[in-house]
């Protein structure tokens, strides 16, 4: 045995090409993959492994994007530190993101917000939370964001 | 000639496979080092689906959002949509909930066709390590109507693939 | 492009792309593995399915300590022979030669008819290590990874192999001596 080992690299480098690719051709399907089995397997794959959608929030990119969101969501939820430092919204009702004024910030804010994109009435620049210079989809998805934060939310 | 070749070629590869199986039964789908890691896994560790049900009654329900408490040996490792089309958007969480035991979902809609009565509002994938059941708690933060007002409902849930 | 290590450290974070990336890298390699177990078109389609799906319950939590071939070899292995016992679709002789590609002279000339004629003189394990090396390109370590043997034995292996082809008259123009 150990004999064969000394010699293993020995004869596999005398081994032609020619070998690999006759056998790779022997054991060649002629056929493929099915969609189906692709549709089976990635849908599969969509239902277990499941991201935020409206948040694709890489760990790649997470350093300045998470750091602006910080800063942009303190803004909207108005929070203060209490004394050991931990974040937690702001008791009064005056949060940007308390869209309804009372005191809570919830999905009805966004709700609220959302109805009135759709509606005919003007919109108020006080709930441009994004600060991009017009209401939109955005800002409700900021309001719905803060109501589903753990460290804040409702 | 050519044909029975052939045929001859992959019945030999499915001999060698079928004589390699069974000489080592319990031959498991892993190389040696990951397998033990992932055998032990599967028996420590299992996943189910909790699905969260909201009855709002007769009201239409336009806007949901509650909160999950499980504990330490559950994580949140999914979420996935309700049932009804006017829920068919991804609801609403935190990213930093998955793989933890806490999260809070929301979701609104502002279609014409909302759903009433009992409605499954979202399933939950979990992760749960040991055999006990999950122990979890659900709080309904609130249920909105098509108006924006507060309306009361029950939220209720169900584990496993029966929904 | 990513590496597997980073595919599947991404689909343990919930990234089901990174999955998807991990899937469209191996599923044709494992469609022709499993084809070589099953030599059923349709069955071993089932394999491919069942294959990934068994790796995708893994996750999250999936470590993986070795190549991903090497991963993956036994499970398709295990995979196909159970679907050919269960003659899951098909299982007659006839159907299984309906799924062979059309054997003309093109496809598989003489050389290839003889390499296929020794091939079959081989021992199952020596011929087993001979398609891991040269079809499936797996370094030696990862077949002994794959097959849970000591590299030694999987170099005795191939080395006897070998030098089988390399005495047939037949084989022996793979050869370069």
């Amino acid at each position: 045995m150990n004999k064969d080992n000394e010699q293993l690299d020995a004869l596999e480098n005398k081994v032609a090409k020619a070998l690999g690719e006759d056998l790779k051709a022997l054991f060649s399907p002629a056929g493929r993959t099915p969609d189906e089995v692709d549709r089976a397997v990635l849908d599969a794959t969509r239902k277990r492994l499941v991201r935020p959608r409206r948040h694709r929030w890489r760990l790649v990119r997470a350093g300045a994007a998470a750091m602006a969101a910080v800063v942009l969501l303190a803004v909207v939820l108005n929070v203060t530190r209490d004394h050991v430092g931990r974040m937690h919204p702001a008791a009064t009702a005056t949060a940007p993101a308390d869209i309804d004024h009372n005191g809570r910030i919830d999905i009805l804010d966004a709700y609220k917000l959302a109805r009135r994109l759709e509606g005919p009435g003007a919109l108020e620049a006080r709930w441009d939370l994004n600060a991009d210079g017009q209401v939109d989809r955005a800002d409700v998805d900021l309001v719905a964001f803060a109501a589903v934060r753990l460290d804040g939310g409702a | 000639m050519r044909y029975a070749i052939l045929a001859a070629v992959l019945s030999l590869a499915t001999f060698t496979a079928v004589r390699g199986y069974e000489t080592r039964p319990e031959a498991d789908p892993a190389c040696k080092t990951s397998f033990e890691t992932a055998d032990s896994d599967d028996a420590a560790v299992r996943f189910v689906p909790l699905h969260v049900f909201i009855d709002s009654g007769e009201a239409p329900l336009a806007a949901w959002q509650f909160e999950l408490n499980a504990t330490s040996d559950v994580k949140i490792v999914g979420v996935e949509n309700g049932e009804h089309e006017a829920f068919a958007e991804p609801a609403y969480y935190d990213p930093a909930a998955l793989m933890n035991n806490r999260i809070i979902i929301a979701a609104f809609s502002t279609a014409d066709a909302l759903p009433t009565g009992r409605t499954r509002v979202a399933t939950i994938h979990l992760q749960i390590t040991g055999d006990a059941d999950p122990d979890y708690e659900l709080i309904l933060t609130v249920a909105g109507a098509r108006d924006g007002s507060e309306i009361p409902a029950t939220i209720t849930s169900l584990v496993g693939e029966e929904q | 492009m990513e590496t597997d290590e980073k595919l599947i450290a991404a689909a343990n974070a919930g990234d089901s792309e990174a999955f998807e990336a991990l899937y469209l890298r191996y599923r044709d390699w494992v469609y022709a593995l499993a084809m070589r177990f099953t030599g059923n078109g349709a069955q071993a389609a089932d394999a491919v399915q069942e294959t990934f799906l068994y790796l995708l319950k893994k996750f999250p939590g999936f470590e993986l300590r070795c190549g991903m071939k090497s991963f993956l070899y036994p499970a398709v292995r295990h995979i196909s022979i159970t679907i050919t016992r269960q003659g899951r679709r098909t299982s007659s002789d006839e159907a299984l030669l309906a799924e062979l590609p059309a054997p003309d002279a093109a496809e598989m000339g003489g050389s290839q008819a003889e390499l296929a004629a020794v091939l079959e003189t081989l021992a199952a394990e020596q011929r087993q290590v001979v398609l891991m090396r040269f079809v499936d390109d797996m370094p030696l370590a990862d077949i002994a990874e794959a097959l849970d043997l000591s590299l030694n034995t999987v170099k005795s292996r191939l080395y006897r192999a070998l030098e089988a082809l390399r005495s047939d008259s037949r084989t022996r123009r793979y050869f370069l001596d």
